[in-house]
């Protein structure tokens, strides 16, 4: 396999001086223009791994992080931050589940986008408006024109998100990290947006690290997945194998929590007990207490065991 | 037999702030909306925002009122009613809202809650009954003197059921509850929501824009799109067949569908200045210039089912 373009390896993250554990031990490689789903629930640690990667963290959030974020073999955590702002936008994308707290409301969205291509391409100001421009319409933004000297709040949640991109697409990043970019938007403008980062994947060539609570969306749009719990990838392997045969019993239970008509025409769905553990990571199996299959041997770490192009972590797969 | 819940041609207009000197313009969230949830039955409500399904479930407890139309429960129009009648009918109506963070007031004890809305319905409300409304989703008597915040969000949601459940309603209008809820936790509540149904026989006006949610709890299916009715009728012909252009492409649109793909162009368009003729015209694919002509009335297409589209010519 070729050389992953952003590699995460063995990250931890703690915050409040290491109180509160969100990730532990994580391995990611993305490898360019590929798709990679990280899916998991609230306090996994999902996002907290997409925030780490631009090292996106406030000051008072009192962070510790370990391992290592190689961005084409250079490690992004020990990078000072000056070097780091350089390669935020420019070599990394990102956009967030909420397009409507991540726009200034104080600027046009002209002059949003026309800042990063400025501060990173150095373009003049006509340069960098007619730049702006081709960005609008390249995201189906229609009368473009008009849209540069639009506000926020003037945009549909949609719209916005098409603004997003733009922004994180000016400087034509190798990697566009997306953290739940579609969950505060209606289904059918949800289907728009992730036809669109399909569409401009496939134009650009950049790798998508695509973060998400909903297993059903990763079918339609990642190659590999990453299932995280509890800070930890329990599971990993090429999307339409942990869909089709998934080995860790929380993949399996998660798919199995969704609605879905069986056979019998009838629509089943299946609880799984109890909540996730937050901050605070139990010694053994972490999903053991809610695990159907939980038997001896539980109460021992789990080591992630890679077979082929799979891995999960699990006593019992 | 006669419905539980029935409305007739319900409208509510919102009025918006107004802009300079011109007149205030008016939100139209629910226009010429006619549904009706029989005893026992569950009735989902399915739209995307603006669609006016919130709106819909408040007209339908009274908790506001209709701009136009009628809303009766069990034969009575509610608009009929003294404000010591409604208040008395309320206890057979209960609701259950999406964020049970923000229904529970965090100062009070959940067994405090619960008994507070049985004195409000001169029920009894001692221990007994507390113990009885936490037992029925399956939180036990020891859990009444704790607060809201030591609950996490699907047990929250169980005690805003229980508490809706306390006074023993015919209709329970539950707007939205699992989308605040972790997927994993999502399927327990629904779980015993069906179990409350199957055991108490409790009707629902079940709102939600999840379409595999609706399909695991409705009997019936209401479709809306910027405050219409688009298509009605039973589940398993709505979502295995469904007839009109706007539920074709919401089916589709659902994640992990197998339906093939038919991606709407556009935005859904502001209720407060809705197209005319047909509302879901400048998105449909198979839009007509008659299209734009008149508000097509809902028809017929098969027992129990309607939409409202002038075509018939569309494999969908």
């Amino acid at each position: 396999m070729s050389e992953a373009l952003l590699r995460v390896e063995g990250l931890s993250v703690a915050f409040r001086g290491g109180a509160i554990q969100a990730v532990d031990g994580v391995d990611l490689a993305l490898h360019a223009g590929e798709t990679l789903a990280v899916v998991g629930e609230s306090g996994s640690g999902k996002s907290v791994t997409a925030l780490a990667t631009l090292r996106l963290f406030a000051r008072e959030d009192d962070v510790r992080t370990a391992g290592r974020i190689l961005f084409q073999g250079e490690d992004l955590l020990g990078l000072p931050e000056a070097e780091l702002r350089k390669r935020r936008g420019r070599d990394i994308g990102i956009i967030f589940q909420d397009p409507g707290a991540s726009l200034n409301p104080v600027f046009n969205i002209g002059r949003q986008i026309t800042e990063v291509l400025r501060r990173h391409k150095h373009l003049p100001r006509a340069e960098a408006e007619a730049e702006a421009l081709r960005l609008l319409r390249e995201v189906g933004i229609s009368d473009p024109e008009g849209r540069l000297r639009s506000y926020p709040h003037q945009l549909s949640g949609g719209m916005r998100q098409r603004v997003m991109i733009a922004i994180a697409l000016a400087c034509g990043p190798r990697v566009l990290i997306a953290d739940e970019p579609t969950t505060a938007l209606d289904v059918t403008i949800q289907a728009q947006i992730l036809g669109l980062l399909k569409a401009l994947q496939a134009a650009h060539g950049m790798a998508l690290l695509f973060i998400t609570h909903d297993l059903e969306l990763v079918g339609d749009i990642a190659d590999r997945i990453a299932v995280m719990y509890a800070g930890q990838v329990v599971e990993s392997g090429p999307a339409a194998e942990v869909l089709a045969d998934p080995r860790h019993p929380y993949t399996r239970a998660l798919l199995d929590c969704r609605p879905h008509r069986g056979a019998d025409g009838e629509v089943h769905f299946a609880a799984i007990p109890g909540t996730p553990p937050r901050g605070v990571f139990p010694g053994g199996c972490r999903f053991a207490a809610r695990c159907a299959r939980r038997a001896a041997g539980c109460e021992q770490p789990q080591p992630l065991l890679t077979e082929g192009a799979r891995a999960v972590r699990c006593c019992r797969a | 037999m006669s419905a539980l819940l029935e409305l007739r041609g319900v409208s509510r207009d919102f009025t918006l702030p107004r802009r300079g000197l011109a007149p205030s313009p008016l939100l139209r969230a629910v226009q010429d909306v006619s549904l009706a949830v029989q005893p026992g039955e569950v009735v989902g409500l399915v739209g995307e925002s603006g669609s006016g399904k919130s709106t819909l479930g408040r007209l339908a407890l009274r908790l506001l009122p209709p701009s136009a139309g009628t809303v009766s429960f069990a034969g009575e129009d509610l608009a009929a009613l003294s404000t010591a009648a409604l208040r008395a009918r309320r206890r057979d109506m209960q609701m259950v809202f999406q964020d049970p963070f923000a229904s529970l007031n965090p100062r009070r004890s959940i067994g405090g809650a619960i008994a507070e809305v049985l004195a409000l319905h001169r029920l009894p409300h001692g221990t007994a009954e507390v113990t009885a409304a936490l037992g029925r989703v399956g939180l036990e008597a020891g859990d009444a003197a704790r607060r809201p915040r030591q609950f996490s969000g699907g047990q929250r949601q169980r005690i805003a059921i229980a508490r809706a459940l306390a006074t023993q309603p015919r209709l329970l209008v539950a707007d939205e509850p699992v989308s605040a809820l972790d997927v994993s936790v999502q399927a327990g509540i629904l779980a015993l929501l069906q179990g409350l149904r199957a055991e108490l026989g409790l009707a629902m006006l079940f709102i939600s824009h999840d379409l595999g949610v609706v399909e695991a709890m409705a009997d019936r299916i209401v479709v809306l799109y910027l405050g219409r009715v688009m298509e009605s009728g039973p589940a398993r012909q709505v979502f295995g067949q469904p007839r009109h252009p706007y539920t074709a492409a919401l089916l589709a649109a659902a994640p992990g569908s197998r339906r093939a793909r038919m991606t709407l162009s556009g935005e859904i368009p502001s209720p407060a200045n809705p197209p005319s003729g047909c509302v879901f015209r400048t998105r449909c694919p198979f839009a007509l210039p008659d299209c734009d002509a008149a508000v097509p009335l809902p028809r017929a297409v098969a027992p129990q089912h309607e939409k409202a589209c002038i075509r018939d010519d569309l494999a969908l």
